[in-house]
């Protein structure tokens, strides 16, 4: 394994978060990095799940604990397989990496979710 | 005539009062010099409590001698923890105090919005639900509406879930919840005590 890249304080203000996802184990990372990623990571999903099953006119409750129990493992994989979550400093274990923008990811998918349902089907 | 649905300008309509809302946020806070040096005051302080929580850690488990029951007297990190500590808590104070005028402003503008939006969507169904909403929910989502269906949604619902997603995202975009003190914060002198 190539040894990770330490940069100066000024370059590492440049390097955009986008180029450290492209190679996430190049870079040494920060918490708060990787908290954003899974923020944005999470809101994609919540949408892409929200209007897929919106056109797809699942419905009720399990579609409800589908979805959380959905994001969380994905957020789970990220934080840990894609991003060194393990060997960052001050992640704090999978809770919060789990946790991280959980209420607003799930106001999008209720949102994409109801507005899709109603836009196909009513 | 384009005809857009109401359960989409509900959702323009959240978009626009948290876009306003940001930039007098942005306007009478964020871009100015006080804001800056007490949020910049708050973060190196945090900075240094953490580091010196680590070398006092270190030290502690590298002293073999002193038995795990034995409180240690206070030395200078423990001051010196106390003294940025409590920098730290008065920054938060003052940043509340500086950012009572903008509370204030959006508070104004939320609230004539609302306003605005209940007399425009009031006691119409404007989105069909997927689920059926339990309890509370069920309270925002069937709010003035006609009928016992209660599939049938109301504008608050959708404009509440808008403004949860939308201003948590806008924030988050501009990089502004690392300088707003968590709500759910447990205090610092609560964890001292429960360890």
């Amino acid at each position: 394994m190539p040894p990770k890249k330490t940069l100066k304080k000024d370059e590492e203000v440049k390097i955009s978060l986008w180029k450290k996802v492209g190679q996430p184990r190049q870079y040494s990372w920060e918490k708060d990095e990787i908290l954003e990623v899974i923020y944005w990571q999470k809101q994609i999903l919540s949408l892409i799940l929200g209007i897929t099953w919106g056109v797809l006119k699942l419905q009720y409750l399990p579609v409800i604990i589908a979805f959380l129990v959905m994001i969380g493992a994905a957020s789970y994989f990220v934080g840990f397989q894609i991003l060194p979550g393990d060997e960052t400093e001050g992640v704090g274990g999978p809770w919060p990496v789990v946790t991280e923008g959980g209420m607003p990811a799930f106001a999008t998918f209720l949102l994409a979710w109801i507005i899709t349902y109603t836009m196909c089907y009513y | 005539m384009l005809f857009i649905p109401n359960v989409i300008l509900v959702v323009l309509a959240s978009l626009i009062v948290n876009l306003t809302t940001t930039v007098i946020e942005w306007f009478l806070v964020y871009r100015t010099e006080d804001f800056k040096r007490l949020s910049d005051e708050i973060k190196e302080s945090e900075k240094k409590v953490e580091t010196l929580k680590k070398n006092k850690e270190s030290v502690i488990v590298s002293n073999t001698s002193l038995k795990k029951d034995d409180k240690a007297p206070k030395n200078s990190k423990d001051r010196q923890i106390e003294a940025y500590q409590k920098r730290i808590k008065d920054a938060n104070q003052q940043l509340t105090m500086f950012r009572m005028k903008s509370t204030l402003a959006t508070g104004v503008v939320m609230f004539s919005a609302f306003g605005m939006m209940s007399s425009a969507f009031d006691g119409l169904i404007v989105a069909k639900l997927p689920f059926h909403p339990f309890g509370l929910l069920q309270g925002m989502s069937h709010r003035n509406l006609p009928g016992t269906d209660e599939t049938d949604c109301s504008f608050l619902f959708i404009y509440v879930l808008a403004s949860m997603t939308l201003r948590a995202s806008i924030q988050k975009y501009l990089g502004w919840t690392q300088a707003t003190p968590s709500m759910f914060q447990m205090p610092e002198e609560f964890n001292e005590e429960s360890k």
